[in-house]
């Protein structure tokens, strides 16, 4: 899962998830495969190493939806090696434009309602270990451990489970679909200004861009009833300003 | 099809099944409307039994109120019947945040952004409160068309269109608490007097010297940017901001705001820039419903230097906080501090919900001082879902607490550290005695 993938919503939507997988798979016994295994098969699902590194920038437009909400917005992201970050989201008819970037030295976030703030913590230590711009090869240097528990069903497929523990001691459960190898989801702790959530990821609808095999259609559950659904629209490599990185005039003045 | 598409659709449908049902049965339902309506009662039923925060349901048998309710869901010979079944439903819980919205009123809204929910929301140019018993005038605008007409602060209300105040404006009702009796009552009114704008609402007072007047108004359109949160009905929101110089010359900055959306945000910015170096400042929320509950974690930031919670909202599987964000940027990218002056924050009985979480938060941790009166007690955290046949259900998924005290705010509210009684002399004269009270304290404190 590209590196803005992973935390694209938590920044706007707060609370826990329910579960709720439906139209599963028939549950057959399955050989668990070791981590590292289920990796590289991921990574050759996608395209294979050559074509990941084949890359240095993406910028993605899309949108996004809290379904059932009457709410959807325009989405820009931005990734650059070797871990900068920018998302921009827009809900015009709030009147509100989002924005979260990380230069690879601050994290940080701004928007109307709360204002400009430069994170810290466990928000901090979240965006430093998930903005490696080729997280999908999953360095064994950024991890503790990676450990496949079990085949279960998620998402209605039968996948792998796999536990990753980053450097920083934080947790995460990635699945990855038992027949082509590809990511179906992830779930773990997502931190934001109001504290820890627990997140459940979907991804698929997977389409090519630039040799790559990217998930279009993202679903989150963020707490009971909330379901934020990511829609990727197009996606572009290697065009991307080094200056689109650039802390915002007001974020420079908070750094001091 | 557009989603309006669709509900404009699903309306005509729903009329033209409403049409046969007249000839064919006065009373039943047709099989097509027993589906949409048991879908849509089901659905209703279904996300409150997933989302609603405690899975006790505060002691309600949940699965009990389905049995006894479906069967009266399935035999509703209409849409307006289905809504007062799930309302019925929806009130077995006693909590605030469980509304059910018809879809067509949000339909017709949005598809013209000049008029408000159900031919409302326009603005008669006057405002009354509670004083004892009786509806007294407390604003009028000068430019609006009450001022037109002669009506003046201390008035009495004693009649809305067809509504007419005999004796006490608030219901005597046993057993039931007056804070919300009185609640309740200022809630109605408030839809009473706001009105379609264009339309003229015929009013009656008795006048300043005891004498009846009546008099027609043309309701005005609410002043304020028009703006839209999702599944609710469009809003007026609106700022107003000034400057006050007291009695012992001191400033004092004063902020009122209409509801907490997102387009509020950027107005109060700039309203807190122009009252930096004030000796207080007062914020006015009296009558302020709510809004989003996130906010409060920049508004906030203004008159805190730390980040400190403010509330607590828990849901079955985790506890989130309201968390303040220090706001040392002003609207032109200048670093500073946010404010350390006096805090005064007014309330009165329809201050709820954000008005609430924010007052309660910034009182328990010893940052404002509450003036006026008990406020509403309707905190609970909620969200929207269109339900199949378009209506749009709102439930609350959280509680609420404050975070410093451990203080449960639902059904309780804030409870101001000075109570201001208003009355109507103090209106006749030209007072307000709410804000008074509370440069007063300003200038004692300062």
């Amino acid at each position: 899962m590209h590196q803005w993938a992973r935390r694209v919503i938590v920044a706007l939507t707060v609370a826990v998830c329910i579960g709720g997988a439906t139209n599963a798979a028939s549950f057959m016994p399955q050989e668990v495969l070791p981590a590292e295994e289920i990796i590289a098969r991921y990574v050759d699902a996608i395209g294979g190493v050559d074509a990941v590194r084949a890359h240095s920038s993406t910028q993605a437009q899309g949108t996004m939806e809290l379904l059932g909400q009457g709410i959807k917005g325009e989405m820009r992201m931005y990734g650059a090696a070797p871990n900068k970050l920018l998302m921009i989201v827009s809900f015009p008819d709030l009147g509100i434009e989002s924005r979260n970037g990380y230069n690879g030295e601050v994290a940080w976030a701004a928007d109307p309602m709360t204002g400009e703030r430069i994170l810290q913590g466990d928000e901090l230590q979240q965006v430093v270990d998930e903005s490696d711009y080729y997280s999908d090869l999953h360095d064994s240097s950024r991890f503790q451990s990676m450990e496949t528990l079990e085949v279960t069903e998620y998402a209605g497929r039968l996948a792998y489970k796999v536990k990753l523990v980053y450097v920083s001691g934080r947790e995460t459960f990635e699945y990855f679909d038992v027949d082509n190898g590809l990511l179906v989801g992830a779930e773990g702790l997502q931190y934001s200004l109001m504290g820890a959530i627990n997140v459940r990821t979907f991804t698929s609808e997977y389409r090519q861009f630039g040799g790559l095999m990217v998930p279009t259609k993202i679903v989150q559950e963020i707490g009971p009833g909330q379901t934020v659904q990511l829609t990727i629209e197009s996606i572009q490599f290697d065009s991307v300003e080094p200056s689109t990185f650039a802390l915002p005039a007001s974020i420079e003045a908070l750094v001091g | 099809m557009s989603k309006l598409g669709r509900r404009l659709h699903r309306g005509r449908s729903l009329l033209r099944a409403a049409c046969s049902v007249l000839v064919i049965c006065a009373t039943g339902a047709t099989a097509v409307q027993e589906n949409i309506h048991l879908e849509t009662f089901d659905e209703a039923w279904r996300i409150i039994a997933e989302t609603h925060w405690d899975p006790e349901f505060m002691g309600v048998d949940w699965e009990a109120v389905r049995q006894e309710l479906r069967p009266r869901a399935a035999e509703a010979a209409s849409v307006v019947d289905l809504r007062g079944v799930i309302r019925e439903m929806l009130s077995r819980l006693g909590q605030s945040h469980f509304a059910l919205w018809p879809g067509d009123a949000i339909g017709n809204i949005r598809a013209n952004a000049g008029d408000t929910a159900g031919g409302s929301g326009g603005d008669p140019g006057f405002e009354v409160v509670l004083a004892g018993d009786q509806f007294v005038v407390s604003v009028v605008d000068p430019k609006g068309p009450a001022a037109e007409v002669g009506v003046a602060t201390g008035w009495v209300l004693q009649r809305a269109g067809s509504y007419e105040i005999t004796g006490s404006a608030v219901p005597q009702v046993e057993d039931v608490d007056e804070h919300m009796l009185r609640v309740e009552a200022q809630m109605a009114m408030r839809r009473r007097l706001s009105g379609s704008p264009g339309s003229t609402i015929r009013f009656g007072f008795l006048d300043e010297n005891d004498r009846s007047r009546l008099v027609g108004i043309e309701v005005a359109q609410a002043a304020g940017e028009l703006s839209q949160f999702g599944n609710l009905p469009p809003t007026f929101a609106a700022l107003e901001s000034k400057l006050l110089q007291s009695d012992s010359k001191l400033e004092v900055g004063v902020i009122t705001f209409n509801i907490w959306l997102p387009v509020i945000s950027r107005l109060f910015d700039e309203a807190i820039d122009q009252m930096r170096h004030a000796d207080g400042i007062v914020l006015d929320l009296r009558g302020n419903p709510g809004g989003l509950g996130g906010m409060v974690m920049g508004i906030g930031g203004h008159f805190v230097d730390e980040n400190l919670s403010l509330g607590t909202m828990r849901t079955r599987e985790s506890s989130l906080q309201f968390i303040t964000n220090p706001r040392r940027i002003d609207t032109s990218g200048s670093l500073v501090e946010p404010y350390a002056g006096l805090l005064a924050i007014l309330m009165d009985n329809t201050s709820a919900s954000t008005s609430e979480v924010f007052a309660g938060g910034l009182q328990a941790i010893g940052r404002a001082r509450i003036f006026g009166q008990r406020s509403m007690g309707a905190v609970l955290p909620s969200l929207t879902d269109e339900l199949p046949n378009g209506d749009v259900l709102q439930h609350a998924f959280a509680d609420f607490v404050i975070s410093e005290t451990g203080v449960r705010l639902e059904g309780r509210g804030v409870i101001p550290d000075e109570v201001v009684v208003v009355a109507r002399s103090d209106l006749v004269d030209g007072h307000d005695p709410v804000l008074e009270s509370a440069i007063e304290w300003i200038e004692q404190h300062r």
